[in-house]
């Protein structure tokens, strides 16, 4: 039986325009949630995603998620020693992954496809259990709209990028939330 | 979304059913690995295919192995016993071919004929040069002997066979007529038989000594699962040397003869067995079309050009898990011991991947109905939220303003509850039928009117979903205050956990 503590979440990083962002959403669902986007201006490196890791999901667990399935495109190696990593950051919000009932780190799947053997058999969601048929790929459908954003906002200042992210995927949210409905329902629709 | 699911899982759930059915004898050792494997990672991993290794021609090798307890072969051995039992018991035959030993016999004409056939074909079409190049469909024995010997002979096993026919199965002496030799010295591949199942299934009785049909009948039964077999070795072939030629390109310009070569033997074989497959089922089926002597219909089914597929996913097409398993990996599966040969292992994968599968469909249909229940109670979330902001009371705007506030607040709030009647509208039929999965139901009250009735189009529900009607009226006054229990949440007040 499912438990309903169970969080499926993903973490992809976009490159734009010579920054990574880094998102963090409902593996399910197409939504941004701009809380949970991380303008990364460094360098690529773990500690960014660990700390955004960080910060949202101690507020999951502090709201009963137990259970938690993590998909991201490199997470075969990212995830090697993440519990450990988190331990050793002294700022970052706290969060033991050991507490947690599970937590399992997946590739997902349009992505796997370009993982060895080994990687297909190990970080499949196919062969996991829970899951679902989640693929995790759903924030990539949304790179199309929000690539051009990059130049758009190339000239702003930080806060002022910030801004017009913010306001772009909200419209973003709002159209989706407009048809939540249409795409939802509980038999299929011609699309 | 969830019908969808639904159905899907149930599609999945009976394909892989089907499987473990098939392999009932194998499908407990399979599923100790499987378990093994999801409680231990470190154990045998039971989705990773074999690896077929480098050479080609060991590979070929290794598929060409007969199965090792090969269907026909155990027939032949077991006839051989009968007959020797019954000449023991003092049971005579007219000649000195048994009635077994006939049959055997004149299926092995039967398939030497139908190479002949194919040389005969190539012959006519590419001339005597590339004939030479078509021996990847012959037997082995009398590989040197040239077209007009091997027909030679055929017309001399043709002839042999025809004495222990007279005697066997006297009524087809009127088939054998004049015409019929001369065809047989022209064209011995093209000659009909006469066994009993080309008979008309009205004088077969009467034609031929009683017991000569059902006897045909199992012979035919294990060519056919021996041709399965066959099928699915050359199947499994054909796939190794896609993928092989796909993953290891070299960087030449020369043509990969020999790659072509194996690819023309693993398809000429392929096409052999199918062809044996269709002859012995078609017989299998004139000699008893309602089951006389066994249960076949489940077992063999007609092969049609598009059950010729997998194992697994073919390259292009549908995705894995759209896509079913051709029957041809289900069913007739000769059960051995829990072999470990290549075919066993690709067996095993499929096998193992179809439960995942399945299994996932299952989860999808729990999930689709647990995303529903975290829907709602966003919504409801939301409009406890906004019905709360509507009581704030602001000093520094006026009366009027906060008037206007409190009105947008309730106005807010109301939309959020007109969601979850909307929704509730849509899925409510879907979800009662699963009450088991749904306790939580009850906290939401039926659609009022119309329960039945589903929103037919979708540019309807795109429009009503996009402004949903608003109940309460707009002036403060007129609004009810929220009543306490649709305002009770059974869950932790924290909203980014209930967005999907």
């Amino acid at each position: 039986m499912l438990s309903q503590a169970l969080l499926l979440f993903r973490v992809a990083t976009h490159s734009f325009d010579r920054k990574e962002l880094l998102i963090y959403r409902r593996a399910r669902g197409k939504l941004y949630f701009i809380s949970l986007i991380h303008n990364l201006t460094l360098v690529f490196r773990y500690i960014n995603t660990d700390y955004a890791l960080a910060s949202t999901l101690s507020n999951d667990v502090k709201a009963g998620i137990s259970d938690v399935v993590l998909t991201y495109d490199i997470g075969c190696q990212w995830g090697k020693n993440l519990s450990q990593r988190l331990s050793n950051y002294s700022s970052a919000p706290s969060l033991d992954i050991k507490s947690l009932n599970s937590f399992r780190v997946a590739v997902p799947k349009f992505h796997i496809i370009g993982h060895g053997a080994s990687c297909q058999a190990t970080f499949n969601l196919a062969y996991m259990d829970n899951v679902g048929m989640t693929h995790g790929e759903g924030v990539e459908t949304i790179w199309s709209h929000s690539t051009s954003l990059a130049i758009w906002s190339r000239e702003n200042a930080p806060s002022a990028r910030h801004l017009i992210l913010d306001d772009h995927w909200n419209g973003w949210n709002w159209r989706k939330y407009v048809g939540l409905r249409k795409c939802s329902g509980p038999r299929p629709h011609a699309s | 979304m969830l019908i969808r699911a639904s159905e899907s899982a149930k599609a999945h759930r009976e394909a892989a059913n089907s499987m473990s059915k098939a392999w009932h004898k194998s499908a407990p050792g399979r599923r100790k690995l499987l378990l093994a494997y999801k409680q231990d990672k470190s154990k045998p991993n039971p989705f990773e295919e074999p690896d077929p290794g480098t050479s080609t021609y060991l590979c070929v090798w290794s598929l060409s192995q007969q199965h090792p307890d090969d269907v026909l072969d155990k027939l032949k051995d077991q006839l051989a016993r009968e007959d020797s039992e019954q000449q023991g018991a003092g049971v005579s035959f007219p000649h000195k071919m048994t009635p077994a030993a006939f049959l055997q016999f004149a299926l092995e004409v039967e398939a030497a004929q139908y190479v002949l056939f194919l040389l005969f074909q190539s012959l006519l079409t590419f001339g005597p040069r590339r004939i030479l190049k078509t021996r990847g469909c012959e037997n082995s024995e009398g590989d040197s002997s040239t077209f007009i010997e091997r027909r030679r002979a055929l017309t001399k096993n043709i002839d042999n066979l025809r004495d222990p026919q007279r005697l066997y199965m006297p009524g087809t002496s009127s088939h054998l007529s004049a015409a019929d030799l001369i065809l047989l010295a022209d064209h011995p591949e093209n000659v009909e038989l006469w066994l009993p199942s080309a008979l008309p299934s009205a004088s077969r009785d009467t034609q031929c000594i009683a017991g000569l049909s059902k006897l045909e009948y199992r012979l035919r039964f294990a060519q056919a699962m021996t041709a399965l077999h066959d099928i699915r070795l050359a199947r499994r072939l054909l796939r190794i040397l896609t993928t092989k030629s796909q993953t290891h390109i070299t960087n030449t310009q020369r043509p990969g003869t020999r790659t072509c070569s194996v690819f023309d033997k693993a398809k000429a074989k392929l096409a052999r067995a199918v062809s044996t497959y269709r002859t012995s089922r078609k017989a299998v089926v004139d000699l008893a079309p309602n089951e006389e002597f066994g249960l076949w219909k489940d077992t063999l089914r007609e092969l049609k050009d598009g059950d010729i597929r997998g194992p697994g996913k073919e390259e292009s097409g549908t995705s894995a898990s759209r896509s079913a398993q051709s029957w041809i990996w289900t069913t007739g599966l000769q059960a051995s011991s829990p072999g470990d040969s290549d075919l066993d292992i690709v067996l095993r994968v499929e096998w193992c991947k179809a439960q995942e599968l399945a299994k996932r469909y299952e989860e999808e249909v729990q999930l689709v109905i647990e995303e529903m229940r975290r829907t709602l109670v966003t919504f409801k979330l939301n409009a406890h939220e906004w019905e709360q902001r509507a009581t704030f009371s602001i000093p520094a705007v006026g009366d009027a303003a906060a008037a206007g506030i409190t009105a947008y607040a309730y106005k807010q709030a109301s939309i959020q509850r007109g969601l979850i009647k909307v929704f509730i509208k849509d899925w409510y039929d879907i979800l009662t039928d699963r009450p088991h999965a749904t306790p939580w139901l009850h906290d939401y009250s039926p659609p009022a009117e119309n329960r039945r009735r589903r929103l037919v189009s979708n540019v309807q529900l795109y429009h009503s979903s996009s402004s949903p009607r608003v109940d309460t009226p707009h002036t403060i006054n007129d609004v009810p205050p929220p009543s306490v229990d649709t305002m009770s949440l059974d869950v932790p007040a924290n909203s980014s956990d209930f967005d999907d």
